[in-house]
């Protein structure tokens, strides 16, 4: 064997090292992309060879069905929350968040159904904010809690009581109450309300929409107290919210359904993590982003790897979700949603939308165990 | 010093394993099995690491067969093959052969990466394994090479 000169040899060592490191930090810490390219280069070998595999150990085909969703969608839930109380000569009209970010929501209606600049949206009795701008198809809510949103409110009551301006603070602060009358003595837990500015109907505070709660915080030893305003944005809120408009728009607007594809199941197991991963092949070509495995109506699992039509999923209990989740919670009212997977066994919960996965998905009772396989499949995309 | 199996022998074999793969998890203690692509290239590439690329073309290959059966990432197995392969060679310097104990260890050593990998990614991938898991696999490459490498006597005094 020819040996080669030790600095040649070391130079080598070395990029094979430097090669090594990087495939490595690139397996722990993966950059999406390049996980992506990877998978379509294995996808023309996973083509050939997970039929094969499959042929030699048939997949599970499974028999039982997961248990139905208590209620129809979580959208009808939130369409019958958020239902405003009735004002004189005003449709409240349902309409789909399409994105949230922190200060500004995007909404799935726009100009064609009627919608202006500074229109206010509410939900239930809650007051959100109102449109920042309107596109044709578009329109942006501006939460009255961001910082450039200053709001008339009434304290204490609607008409009589003592008014105020509420500024939002950025970083999700509570909201600040300002102008408040000297001679006033408002009180630590009185409700606040929304109080018309110039140009809104009068009849818009029939409604006696709610900011929240007046808290006295800060430290009154030093002189430092102030006043805020506690509030509760409704989770329900984040799927769609009320506007309120003078006739009924003739379309319905715009909803951001998840795409959906059939999927059937494509190996035994997986070769390195066995059954607990589930290999699937799907239509997925027509999904841009396959997020999740759905079985009989309810989440098997979030979708962790593609490798052209066949992908693989993590069966999980509806607990162990890795998104956001929303409960439903059986309370004197009906029902509500909260924040959160609570713990409370047996509680309703969906996904709550986020980047990752679309709202509204059945994920199951807390408790219920996790199944791997159905007999009719999808996988929903974003 | 053994010469590695031909091309025409280990690339139907590969295949083969790698069809097998899904199979031999989805048995009753698959999961703590070694992975058979793992001890199929130990046993393809020679020991001395004289030929970087014909090694690295195995490791590719190897990867990317293990990925099609897998949700286990590409790089992970590139990343576990190759550094497997460069234990190999680095522990082969200082321990000789002839001994059980050190085949063993140099076995273990090759594991010793993919093994780490895998069991750093499972968690990533919502299928978290457990570690008793990661060691027995690590130490059934170990045993595995121990025997297979063992010095023909020796060899032939395990099978009597």
């Amino acid at each position: 064997m020819e040996l080669l000169p030790a600095a040649e040899r070391n130079r080598r060592a070395l990029a094979v090292g430097v090669v090594l490191a990087l495939l490595g930090l690139q397996a722990l810490w993966p950059e999406p992309w390049l996980e992506r390219a990877a998978g379509r280069l294995a996808a023309p070998a996973a083509r050939v060879l997970a039929p094969l595999s499959a042929w030699l150990s048939e997949p599970v085909e499974a028999l039982v069905q997961p248990p139905p969703s208590p209620v129809a969608s979580l959208a009808s839930v939130e369409e019958g929350l958020g239902r405003p109380p009735r004002v004189p000569g005003t449709v409240w009209w349902p309409v789909p968040v399409l994105e949230r970010r922190s200060s500004t929501w995007t909404l799935g209606a726009g100009r064609a159904l009627g919608l202006f600049q500074g229109q206010p949206v509410v939900f239930g009795t809650t007051w959100l904010g109102r449109l920042e701008s309107v596109s044709e198809r578009n329109a942006v809510l501006r939460l009255w809690t961001s910082p450039d949103a200053p709001t008339g409110a009434w304290i204490g009551r609607v008409e009589g009581g003592v008014p105020a301006i509420c500024l939002g603070r950025r970083q999700g602060g509570e909201p600040l109450v300002r102008q408040v009358h000297p001679a006033a003595e408002p009180a630590d837990g009185d409700p606040v309300y929304w109080r018309r500015r110039e140009g809104d109907p009068p009849w818009f505070e029939r409604g006696q929409f709610r900011l929240g709660f007046l808290r006295r915080r800060g430290d009154e030893g030093r002189r430092e107290g102030y006043w805020a305003v506690e509030t509760a944005l409704p989770v329900a809120a984040e799927g769609r919210v009320y506007i309120g408009l003078g006739a009924i728009p003739p379309d319905p607007p715009a909803e951001r359904l998840p795409e959906r594809a059939a999927a059937r199941p494509a190996l035994g197991a997986d070769g390195v993590y066995g059954s607990r991963l589930v290999a699937i092949r799907a239509a997925a070509a027509v999904l841009p982003e396959p997020t999740a495995l759905v079985g009989g109506g309810r989440v098997i699992g979030p979708v962790v790897t593609a490798r052209g039509s066949l992908l693989w999923a993590a069966p999980l209990a509806p607990e162990s979700w890795p998104g956001l989740a929303v409960a439903l919670e059986e309370t004197p009212f009906g029902l509500s949603t909260e924040p959160g997977i609570l713990l409370r066994p047996g509680a309703p919960i969906f996904s709550r939308g986020d980047g990752r996965f679309p709202r509204g998905l059945w994920l199951g009772r807390i408790g219920e165990p996790a199944f791997a396989a159905a007999r009719e499949m999808e996988v929903v995309g974003r | 010093m053994r010469r590695p199996p031909r091309i025409a022998v280990v690339l139907p074999a590969a295949v083969a394993v790698t069809v097998a793969m899904p199979l031999l998890r989805g048995l009753p203690g698959g999961m703590a099995l070694p992975d058979p692509l793992l001890l199929l290239l130990l046993a393809a590439v020679p020991r001395r690491l004289g030929q970087v690329r014909r090694a690295a073309a195995w490791v590719f290959l190897f990867g990317l067969l293990r990925a099609s059966v897998s949700a286990a990432s590409p790089f992970a197995s590139w990343a576990g093959y190759g550094l497997g392969l460069a234990m190999r060679s680095l522990a082969q310097r200082y321990l000789a052969e002839d001994r059980f104990l050190a085949r063993l260890l140099l076995g273990v050593c090759a594991a010793l990466p993919l093994g780490l990998l895998d069991h750093l990614v499972s968690a990533r991938l919502f299928a978290p394994m457990a570690i008793e898991l990661t060691l027995a696999r690590m130490l059934l490459v170990g045993l595995l090479w121990a025997v297979a490498m063992a010095p023909p006597p020796m060899r032939r005094e395990l099978a009597s």
